[in-house]
């Protein structure tokens, strides 16, 4: 199925996309305020910038660094060419100490790993602890936005399931009272469980150090109760200095929901006390080969602050769902088609090339010229449709040739003014659902620019 | 898994890009003229609340906050403060209505205050309902590059930068406080004994 076959079927519900849409645009207005509010902000995403490509170029050593500090302040390290063996060894370290029940905070690496699947088959008892994250693995769905994962459902929707689910009492529609349902409801699980799984936002190479970020405090609580703590990180997300972690930090929250930080920023540097344990499983899964493509590999910058999903006006129309890979959004095309060009061939479609995304992605990543070289990395590869194909070879021909551009349009001109309208719109479609061609001109521009130049003498 | 970590690093030495020097250390902004009225209306923004206190009157003032002397169960990790009403054992931190921990600086940019919490600490501040950072007036510092100059994260195992009490914004936008971990979170701003 393509994007749009997909985006079918949220735009069916017209309220809820235009609710949607109107939530996340709500969302791209308090960035815009919080990044008005720092001086500094442009200089700060070339800074930004600057260091995620520095570090991107110096992985190896970077990594060899980190591992060392790490290592001598208890941390052990685990390395995983691909999404599988991230969750074997996930899987292993549960096992060997008998864990049965797991929380887990928000992690987009994870659910790119399949991790849940994985280890329910396995017996474990895996629960998110992001709010979002619990409502849609309860409605056993995937979240639909890296930072906002429930921005799809209404607050109905989430009264019925935590009805059904929970316990609750039926008619609950107050996010307060609902929100107060799942804290009990997860304050329980946070108790019973014997591991707590998180992501990372930043591994330091210079101290050995990770650093998370959440709103919610549920990293926290994850890693305070359980004696075991395994954190799952990707190639991508070292930086140099602890120093470095300021510069983004700055930039992450105001980007993601306009916020100046998250409620908390926790550092770790070693399990924190004796009997406790901290395990770091660093992940390839494609990145590697990303970072040997030309120029996609400064996609691999991306610090997940969703704020390319929120201004994009496909994104907020179409809904999460509809890109159908772990990450959406215009970022989520481009690293998606990367990892599995023929699964993901409509997803740099998805889009208008407006820019929007790249104008407020702060670690300046160029996303709308990404998409581009995808599109024509995957025409030449045959992925798109011959329809698609043949009709751009169509166009190449006839604008390459001026003669024969002009020659077609006086005849497109003179016969299409007398087609039938509902005819026209055949030859249109798929273009002309939804939308009416325009009337066609009686005489081309060339031919009107020429008059208007000899009416004027010039 | 030997063998997964030499090929992990062998496939990014393959892939690198020619290296790209480190950027130059931006300029930063300039201090704020009034850093407490910034640092009020981060912590404000962020869902906590501000409390100047003179004479490093830590009792007086954490008597002034709502609930605090009807209080029965109180943790302090603060040199200046007595825990009370603490049950022993492990549920101990469960019902806790107060959680009261020191910070090293707060940062009046965004409202965030460092502190480095022992295991013990770090469950209290997550569990109490309400929880009070006190922190000395003369450490409010503009930005949180001049908190990264001063603090030593890594000379713990851990540490965490606190703004605003625990909060989501899941459901339908709408935002709560109190997510999982506390409902509200003071910043008292301690200033010297003026003696
Ligand atoms: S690509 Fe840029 S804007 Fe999009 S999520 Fe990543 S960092 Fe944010």
């Amino acid at each position: 199925m393509s994007h749009s076959e997909r985006a079918a079927t949220f735009v069916a519900d017209a309220e809820r996309t235009r609710w949607h849409d109107e939530s996340l645009w709500f969302v791209r207005e308090r960035r815009d305020r919080a990044a008005d509010a720092v001086p500094d902000w442009e200089a700060l995403r070339d800074e930004a910038a600057g260091i995620k490509r520095h570090a991107l170029s110096r992985l190896p050593a970077l990594w060899e660094e980190f591992e060392t500090a790490a290592r001598r302040r208890g941390v052990r390290v685990h390395w995983a060419v691909d999404a599988e063996e991230h969750n074997r060894i996930v899987l292993d370290l549960l096992r060997e100490r008998g864990v049965g029940r797991v929380v887990k905070s928000k992690s987009m690496l994870t659910e790119e790993c399949g991790l849940n699947p994985a280890l329910e088959a396995a017996g474990v008892e895996v629960v998110d602890t992001d709010l979002g994250e619990r409502i849609v693995q309860l409605r056993r769905e995937p979240p639909s936005h890296i930072v906002l994962p429930a921005i799809h459902l209404r607050k109905e929707e989430v009264g019925e399931l935590f009805a059904e689910q929970l316990g609750s009492p039926p008619g609950l529609a107050d996010p307060t009272e609902l929100t107060r349902v799942a804290r009990r409801h997860l304050r329980e699980r946070f108790h019973a469980a014997e591991a707590g799984i998180t992501g990372v936002n930043f591994a330091v190479a210079e101290t050995g150090g990770l650093v998370i970020c959440t709103n919610e405090g549920n990293a926290d609580l994850g890693t305070a109760l359980p004696p075991l703590h395994v954190a799952s990180v990707g190639l991508e997300k070292i930086v140099p200095r602890m120093a470095d972690v300021a510069v983004f930090l700055r930039l992450l929250a105001r980007s993601a929901t306009g916020q100046a930080i998250t409620a908390y920023t926790s550092h770790y540097h070693g399990p924190a006390a004796p009997g406790r344990e901290l395990h770091l499983v660093v992940v390839d899964n494609g990145r590697s080969r990303l970072l040997a493509h030309p120029s996609l590999w400064e996609s691999l910058a991306c610090i997940r602050c969703g704020a390319c999903l929120n201004t994009c006006p496909v994104f907020r129309r179409s809904g999460g769902h509809s890109y159908a890979t772990p990450v959406p959004g215009p970022i989520g095309s481009v690293l998606a088609p990367a990892r599995e060009p023929a699964g993901h061939a409509s997803l740099p479609h998805a889009c208008s090339l407006c820019g929007s995304c790249a104008d407020v992605c702060p670690v300046r990543i160029p996303l709308h010229h990404q998409l581009l070289t995808h599109r024509a990395e995957l025409l030449a590869s045959g992925l798109r449709p011959g329809r698609r194909r043949r009709a751009l070879a169509l166009a190449a021909a006839v604008l390459e040739r001026p003669r024969l551009f002009a020659a077609l349009g006086w005849l497109a001109r003179r016969v299409g003014r007398r087609l039938p309208a509902l005819l026209l719109e055949r030859l249109g479609a798929p273009w002309s659902r939804g939308r009416a061609l325009p009337e066609l001109p009686r005489e081309s521009f060339r031919a009107l620019h020429a008059r208007r130049s000899r009416r004027d003498g010039r | 898994m030997a063998g997964s970590r030499e090929a992990v690093l062998g496939a990014l030495r393959a892939a690198s890009p020619a290296p790209v020097p480190r950027p130059p250390t931006g300029r930063r902004p300039a201090a704020p003229e009034d850093p407490v009225a910034a640092l009020r209306q981060a912590v404000e923004a962020a869902g906590g609340a501000l409390e100047s206190v003179c004479d490093g009157d830590l009792a007086g003032a954490l008597a002034r906050l709502e609930g605090f002397a009807a209080a029965a169960r109180v943790w302090s990790a603060h040199p200046g403060l007595e825990s009370r009403g603490l049950p022993d054992g492990p549920e101990a931190v469960e019902a806790l209505e107060f959680a009261v921990l020191p910070g090293l600086l707060a940062v009046a940019e965004c409202g965030a205050v460092w502190n480095e919490p022992s295991p013990a600490d770090r469950r209290a501040a997550l569990l109490a309902d309400h929880l009070v950072l006190a922190v000395p007036e003369d450490a409010v510092v503009p930005t949180l590059h001049e908190a990264y100059a001063r603090i030593r994260p890594a000379a713990e195992p851990f540490g965490w930068l606190l703004a605003g009490p625990s909060k989501t914004a899941d459901i339908e936008q709408s935002l709560v406080l109190g997510a999982h971990g506390p409902r509200a979170l003071s910043l008292l701003l301690i200033g010297g004994p003026t003696r």
